[in-house]
């Protein structure tokens, strides 16, 4: 009984959903393709209430973390999630408030986010740096002239050498480059089809001992 | 047309993929080529058992129910076939996730590794952590874990985007040891300058054939590679107007 609860009937429906959702996709067949939707529709659903799951995650992985060190960030966490929490219940809850919830994300969640992302080309340029004095190698050597073409070309450089530098790296972006990437994408490709084949075929199975 | 070669392609993935399990189960296991940010893995969980220190394993923004499903499930399997030695060693790692969604399978991955030892009540259920789903959110929430807590090492497997650049920086500030494997080109160009073991693309999905080396995943790796050969062979044929 425990092996069934346990290993053949999460197997069962996962593989038969799987299958039923392929199939939809493969074969014209409106039975299928009803069939394959309304299963993403529950699909959806369940992942709407996964969000649940994660913000309770959060509040418990740091009201634990409010009695170490580094406990007052823990605690303004805390503070925010329940604050976005509230405003957006109210905001939904009573029109009138819509403009609190919208304010919150607009001028308080956006420009926080659009900071953290705006750190990413200073930490990328310190890693170039780190880069180029620890690891003397060929392939560091290629990144740099790429690296080198590609911002060369996108900077507004004066005409005669503008040009010349554009050219170049519209060459470097549709041959070299765009020839790497079909590779990388090709061999992504490859390693999702047989992961899912594995799922579809039980060979895989995250979700059961 | 349109509708057979996707049929065409599943029955050529299967067919060395069972040839292969089948053969592997038999003793013949194909060779594998050294990847080191998976070799690695195994030896810096010791590490990091006798520092007492766990290791942080970054799972990327990968939904269950999106275009990066696969590669979340590439991950979580790495990841499960290191769960028993991490749970056997007292050091179970931090697993920071982007997407609710993972959260029930990466906890599970915990909670039966503690269930197998026997003793379910020793599975912490921070452990695994939802951090948030925004590329930014998540990145900033790692490299916090990275720069203020006890961490011996960071292994990053999944899908991201430039933003992990942030992650492995954090680490690389306190001269944490790291691998990394991830499928997004944007992120390879940002985890490239990284010091770290770096898996590009489809490496990621040898990774548990690397740790684990169970038939199953040779098999895949296997088939991977039949298809690869197809694939080139046919861009020659098409370059040289034969097809």
């Amino acid at each position: 009984m425990d092996r069934l609860m346990k290993r053949i009937l999460p197997a069962s429906v996962a593989m038969g959903a799987g299958v039923l959702v392929l199939l939809g996709y493969l074969l014209p067949n409106p039975l299928l393709t009803t069939v394959q939707g309304e299963l993403i529709r529950w699909a959806i659903i369940v992942a709407a209430f996964a969000f649940i799951l994660g913000f309770f995650n959060i509040l418990r992985v740091h009201l634990g973390r409010s009695r170490k060190s580094g406990r007052i960030y823990s605690l303004m966490l805390v503070l925010s999630a329940l604050g976005s929490l509230g405003l957006t219940t109210v905001a939904l809850l009573l029109p009138p408030f819509r403009v609190l919830g919208d304010w919150w994300f607009r001028y308080v969640l956006s420009p926080l986010q659009a900071t953290v992302a705006g750190l990413v080309a200073f930490v990328l340029v310190v890693a170039l740096f780190r880069l180029v004095r620890h690891r003397r190698e060929a392939g560091v050597l290629i990144f740099l002239i790429a690296a080198l073409i590609v911002l060369l070309g996108t900077l507004p450089v004066p005409a005669l050498l503008g040009d010349r530098v554009v050219a170049l790296r519209t060459w470097w972006m549709s041959v070299p480059a765009m020839a790497g990437m079909r590779g990388l994408l090709i061999g992504v490709g490859l390693g999702t089809l047989l992961i899912g084949l594995r799922v579809l075929i039980g060979a895989d199975r995250p979700y059961s001992d | 047309m349109t509708l057979v070669l996707p049929w065409l392609l599943i029955v050529i993935a299967i067919l060395p993929l069972l040839w292969t399990v089948i053969r592997a189960r038999r003793g013949r296991t194909p060779s594998l080529r050294s990847l080191p940010a998976f070799d690695e893995l195994p030896a810096q969980l010791g590490h990091s058992a006798e520092s007492g220190a766990p290791l942080l394993f970054t799972l990327g923004l990968g939904a269950v129910g999106g275009d990066r499903t696969l590669t979340s499930i590439a991950a979580l399997e790495t990841m499960d076939e290191l769960a028993d030695a991490a749970v056997a060693y007292g050091t179970p790692p931090v697993v920071a996730v982007g997407d609710p969604t993972l959260l029930p399978l990466a906890e599970d991955v915990f909670r039966r590794a503690w269930t197998q030892r026997g003793t379910p009540e020793r599975y912490d259920p921070s452990t695994v952590r939802f951090i948030g789903v925004q590329p930014a959110v998540y990145a900033a929430g790692v490299a916090d874990i990275l720069g203020h807590e006890r961490i011996h090492g960071h292994v990053l497997i999944g899908s991201l985007d430039e933003e992990a650049a942030l992650t492995t920086h954090a680490a690389e500030g306190r001269g944490i040891p790291q691998s990394v494997a991830a499928d997004r080109l944007s992120a390879l160009g940002a985890l490239y300058p990284a010091d770290a073991h770096l898996a590009v693309g489809e490496e990621l999905y040898a990774g548990p054939a690397r740790v684990a080396g169970l038939p199953r995943y040779l098999g895949s790796l296997r088939a991977q590679d039949v298809l690869r050969l197809l694939i080139v062979a046919l861009i020659f044929l098409k370059a040289l107007g034969v097809w």
